[in-house]
């Protein structure tokens, strides 16, 4: 490999002033996170009250100490719950991410039950299902630590109960996989919810406050007319003793999460995954910390992005493929904690050349078997008579061709704009990535909002001029500032990381960690047999 | 003299020239940055050098492969 020679100047107005940018995108970040925890935090004493533990004090009792945790879906639900920037909670209700428990790779999920009890939000049921998703496709054993009020019957809506149902429909798909699923009852399923450990391979309850029932005890009454009490109806006891769907019971929270570590190692996991061994790297020459000063926040200054693979990649060290051919665009070969990868970047819009070369890259990756990162920042596929002519189209179809049907892990990053069908070819959220992660400081969208101003402003003109009629100059400047407004509101990365159109937001500084996560959970899902069968597991 | 010229490499409006006359380039020093596809992108000079004539005028708009700028080098 060629050690990268870094032109960065460390002093300077620009880094300075990038970097001043960066951290307080990186700043907005850590506050937005630290508001579904200071809520929760709220319901500490009731908590307390009930011999319980908190949400974010069970899922630290099940990972493994000082292992890393990727945090999924992390902003999902922000800015839908409510437009207020200064208001809205992330995270769905739900804790997520993938973590070592008793050293085995799992995708954990925490129902974060100090939020108005757990009851799901309009985006919970997607965040599950997309972490099932997950799960599936890195054949990670799936745990999940329930108490969840359930729906929300003041907000219900019928598409997302017709949707929830897919929760379930993935269950089936693990355990017949033969992925593992396990549900923890810390407290209540209820409704549809009791399907979540009916569904699951295992089931540990808490005595006492673990709960499944179909319908808890005011549904009952209204239903039918009997009169019950919630623990002979649901608790963990009834169902451990008469109707066989707790396997385990616990006395406590900390107990049940004890038994959990120790099931997943009598599961003997990793006796189909053969191990990737003992890698040997450097770090990188060039601090990572510095990328908060090289990536400018305002995505239409340029900047080499080969300084920022310096700033991720094992000892600075990577194959520059082609540099003078396609020069816009950017392939290279490094390797992340020894783990081998293909890279692409942007140096500009993506034109007929550089589109040729990157397909090209990555049928290498594909033919090799090595895993491409996309570190999207695109203004798109050139536009333009000589581009039209050079074949744009075309070559554009063949990189987008070659995104969607390359068989090696796709791992993309949104690290500046993502517009249009460039998004496509950098591998957006449409072409399948393995994982997909943003920068707080990305843009994504089908053109930026000046752009789609102009455009609309030169129809408007052309029509006027057309119709033999005045332009109202006041008029269509309104027009272009509600327009402007209107697409740079949704291209936001905290707009669109809450829509769940990425799997998180992180920071800059943070990339070789995250990479290097989501690169070795690739290599184990891809070096994992399964012992699959076509019923999936039922409980007797 | 052995001049060479410095071409842009992609379509745009020149949006800002940096370089002047009887300046001393660089490898890789930026002549002038072109506004396309919303981006700022540089053009720099390819080798070491000194600007003789700066070809374009800013908001010109040039076409990929045009000239912009003769170097003595």
């Amino acid at each position: 490999m060629t050690r990268f020679k870094s032109k960065l100047d460390t002093v300077s107005p620009s880094f300075a002033s990038n970097r001043k940018d960066m951290l307080r995108l990186i700043d907005t970040l850590a506050e937005v996170r630290t508001r579904a925890e200071a809520l929760s935090e709220k319901r500490r004493p009731r908590f307390a009250e009930r011999g319980q533990l908190t949400p974010r004090e069970r899922l630290q009792r099940l990972l493994d100490p000082g292992m890393p945790f990727l945090e999924l879906y992390g902003l999902a639900n922000f800015l839908v719950d409510t437009i207020d920037r200064t208001a809205s909670i992330p995270g769905a209700s739900v804790l997520a991410g993938i973590g070592f428990v008793s050293g085995l790779r799992v995708l954990v999920l925490v129902d974060d039950s100090g939020i108005s009890a757990g009851a799901a939000t309009p985006t919970s049921g997607e965040k599950v299902e997309a972490c099932l998703d997950v799960a599936l496709r890195h054949k990670l054993p799936f745990v999940h630590l329930v108490e969840s009020a359930g729906a929300d019957l003041f907000a219900y809506k019928v598409e997302s109960w017709a949707r929830a149902g897919g929760m379930f429909y993935r269950h089936a798909l693990l355990s017949a996989a033969g992925i593992p699923t396990i549900t923890v009852l810390h407290g209540p399923a209820t409704a549809g919810g009791a399907y979540m450990p009916g569904m699951s391979d295992y089931v540990i309850g808490v005595k006492g406050r673990g709960r499944a029932s179909l319908g808890g005890a005011a549904l009952v009454r209204a239903a039918t007319g009997e009169i019950s009490e919630e623990e002979e109806l649901a608790g963990t006891d009834m169902h451990a003793t008469v109707s066989g769907l707790v396997e385990y019971t616990a006395e406590d929270d900390a107990q049940a999460l004890q038994t959990t570590r120790e099931l997943l190692t009598h599961l003997n996991w990793n006796e189909r995954c053969k191990s990737p061994g003992t890698q040997v790297f450097d770090e990188p020459r060039y601090a990572p910390d510095e990328i908060a000063g090289l990536v400018p926040t305002d995505y239409r200054k340029a900047y080499d992005v080969r300084e920022l693979i310096a700033r991720f990649v094992d000892a600075s060290a990577f194959e520059d493929f082609k540099p003078r051919y396609g020069a816009s665009t950017v392939c290279a070969q490094a390797a992340i904690y020894g783990n081998p990868c293909g890279i692409i970047g942007n140096n500009g819009p993506i034109d007929p050349d550089g589109a040729a070369k990157a397909t090209q890259f990555m049928q290498l990756c594909d033919q090799a078997g090595t895993p491409v990162i996309f570190l999207s920042n695109t203004t798109g596929y050139m536009v333009g008579r000589e581009y039209e002519r050079a074949g744009m189209i075309k070559h554009g179809s063949k990189m987008i061709q070659a995104v969607s049907n390359i068989r090696v892990p796709k791992l993309t990053l949104y690290i500046g704009a993502s517009f249009g069908a460039g998004n496509y070819g950098m591998c957006g959220l449409g072409y399948d990535p393995d994982f997909l992660f943003t920068w707080p400081n990305a843009t994504t969208g089908v053109m930026g909002g000046e752009q789609a101003a102009l455009t609309m402003d030169h129809v408007a003109r052309s029509g006027a001029e057309r119709r033999g009629q005045v332009v109202d100059e006041d008029a269509l400047l309104q027009q272009s500032e509600e327009l402007t407004k209107y697409f740079s509101d949704q291209s936001d990365a905290f707009y669109t990381s809450g829509r769940m159109l990425d799997q998180g937001m992180i920071d800059p500084r943070d990339t070789r960690r995250v990479l290097g996560f989501a690169l070795q959970t690739c290599w184990e899902s891809r070096h994992r047999e399964l012992r699959a069968n076509s019923f999936g597991v039922a409980r007797m | 003299m052995v001049t060479l010229d410095v071409v842009s490499e992609v379509t745009g409006t020149v949006w800002k020239i940096e370089a002047q006359v009887g300046q001393e380039l660089s490898p890789d020093d930026t002549v002038l940055v072109i506004e396309s596809m919303k981006m700022e992108i540089p053009i720099v000079a390819p080798q070491a050098g000194i600007v003789r004539e700066i070809l374009v005028q800013e908001a010109d708009m040039i076409h990929e492969g045009a000239p912009v700028a003769r170097l003595e080098v």
